[in-house]
């Protein structure tokens, strides 16, 4: 939590030398992966995303409002070589963004086993039909599988599962469980993870951290598509509730965006990866610790302006311009 | 060694059958609730505890155990408020209540009461650096980057004491 707390109070050059004191020694970083809570093939997991991956682009993609533009957008991403990832709600992405251009999702995360309850004939299918494809999930989940006994696919397909350490909300990875991220959101879960899985770059699609315009009762200004099925919360229409989930969002993008830049770091320092550029793919996001990539990235693919990205917050996680 | 024990289903059975000979029991219900909660049975988790705190309506521990069930589904908002608040006049400086209302106050906007929640919560368990970031980030959003910065400060020196060095230096269950 050091480093997290030393660079909100500014002093962002005694939070990188505390990373670095914690997570490697002499260089090299110190993940230890023999954690008795971790399966036995966790190195082999790591080599195995890292291989689906093999240094492309990876886009994570969220269901925040602006994920309508990507879905009138989808065309232009339809050529490109990426690897792809989403989180809980994953069918809604392969519906709405990747089967129309010919595409299946290669990663889908999930933090709550009622998430994956709710979505398991989906997740059989996926599984079935990407054979390449990876579910990547919390210990907790492993551990529930392993008393209720089930769902099946959790038990049976080792080699397509990645699993992750999460108890608490505010330890970044360290060196006795490495494997352990905060549990502040699924995001956060994900792009660790997709950092392990040695990216060139990655591009955050439909990540808003908040709620679109001012009208809190508007369909679609919390979520794509609110009241989709596949959504795990059922859609609330009560004032106090709408009301309350708007700042719960609000707060929720603040904590994500204070631990993020140092979770993503450790991530790095722990397992020796380069840091990739992160680009947040959506115009006025509340997840602020990357560039935001919006503007230009769509206008590049459109032939119009050049690129225009400054980091919005210290410390810049990147230091590279946006392709 | 996991977050869930190996016989977690096997105690929630046993809980179950105790809440069923003893339902006026409020540690039954109580006991239920819990071994619910450790097998993410969260539906029977607030049912058990709807039961507790109807045996005792002013047991502060069956506030406690149902309030953080429907906070943590993010089912029951309203309901969970209004508990909280209940649970703080039970029991003033309650730490739960302190940790979740001032997270609400967060939600509505209302930084100040955010603060004196969390400087309460500070006041009665003392040292915790996260309760210190808490009230840095309330001051951060409400405009105060300088008060934030220092008590983000704080939150940092407090990383360095011995329960903190103990937390990251051992493996936790």
């Amino acid at each position: 939590m050091k480093p997290v707390f030393t660079a909100l109070a500014g002093d962002f050059a005694a939070s990188e030398r505390q990373s670095i004191e914690i997570c490697q020694k002499a260089g090299r970083g110190l993940a230890d992966l023999s954690h008795p809570r971790y399966p036995e093939d966790c190195a082999q997991a790591i080599g195995r995303i890292q291989d689906l991956v093999a240094a492309r682009d990876l886009f994570i993609f969220g269901m925040g409002p602006s994920l309508l533009e990507v879905v009138s957008r989808r065309a232009d991403i339809a050529s490109m070589d990426f690897a792809s990832m989403t989180l809980n709600s994953f069918s809604i992405i392969e519906e709405d963004v990747l089967r129309p251009i010919g595409r299946r999702l290669d990663f889908v995360c999930m933090t709550h086993p009622k998430v994956v309850e709710l979505q398991a004939s989906a997740l059989r299918e996926w599984l079935c039909a990407v054979p390449t494809s990876v579910l990547i999930l919390p210990l907790i989940i492993r551990e529930h599988a392993a008393i209720t006994g089930g769902p099946d696919f959790l038990l049976d397909n080792p080699e397509r599962l990645f699993w992750f350490n999460c108890f608490s909300e505010q330890l970044p990875p360290s060196p006795l469980d490495p494997l352990h991220i905060p549990a502040i959101n699924t995001l956060i879960c994900a792009l660790s993870v997709g950092i392990l899985a040695r990216p060139r770059r990655v591009f955050l699609f439909g990540f808003d951290g908040k709620i679109e315009g001012s009208d809190i009762h508007r369909v679609g200004a919390h979520y794509y598509r609110d009241g989709h099925q596949a959504y795990h919360a059922p859609h609330r229409k009560e004032a106090e509730v709408r009301r309350i989930h708007v700042g719960a969002l609000l707060w929720n993008s603040t904590h994500f965006s204070e631990t993020a830049p140092v979770v993503v770091r450790h991530m790095s320092l722990l397992f020796d990866l380069p840091l990739p550029p992160i680009y947040n793919v959506c115009l006025n996001s509340a997840l602020t610790p990357f560039p935001p990539a919006a503007s230009s990235w769509w206008g590049r693919r459109h032939g119009s302006a050049p690129p225009r990205s400054a980091p919005r917050t210290k410390p810049p996680i990147t230091t590279s311009g946006c392709p | 060694m996991g977050l869930i024990a190996a016989d977690a289903l096997e105690r929630q059975a046993a809980a179950q059958a105790a809440a069923k000979h003893h339902p006026e029991d409020t540690a039954a219900w109580l006991a239920l609730s819990r071994a619910c909660q450790a097998v993410i049975d969260e539906e029977g988790a607030i049912a058990a505890a709807r039961r507790a705190l109807e045996a005792q309506p002013d047991n502060a521990d069956a506030i406690r155990q149902l309030v953080s069930c429907p906070v943590l589904t993010g089912a029951g908002i309203p309901e969970a408020r209004n508990l909280f608040e209940r649970l703080l006049s039970l029991v003033p400086g309650d730490a739960v209540a302190l940790h979740y209302l001032h997270y609400f106050a967060i939600c509505d906007g209302d930084y100040g009461r955010a603060i004196e929640l969390s400087e309460t919560l500070d006041r009665s368990h003392p040292g915790d650096p996260v309760t210190a970031a808490r009230i840095a980030r309330a001051y951060k959003v409400n405009g105060a980057p300088l008060a934030a910065a220092e008590h983000f400060a704080r939150a940092a020196a407090r990383c360095d004491t011995s329960i903190i060095r103990f937390l990251m230096a051992h493996r936790l269950p």
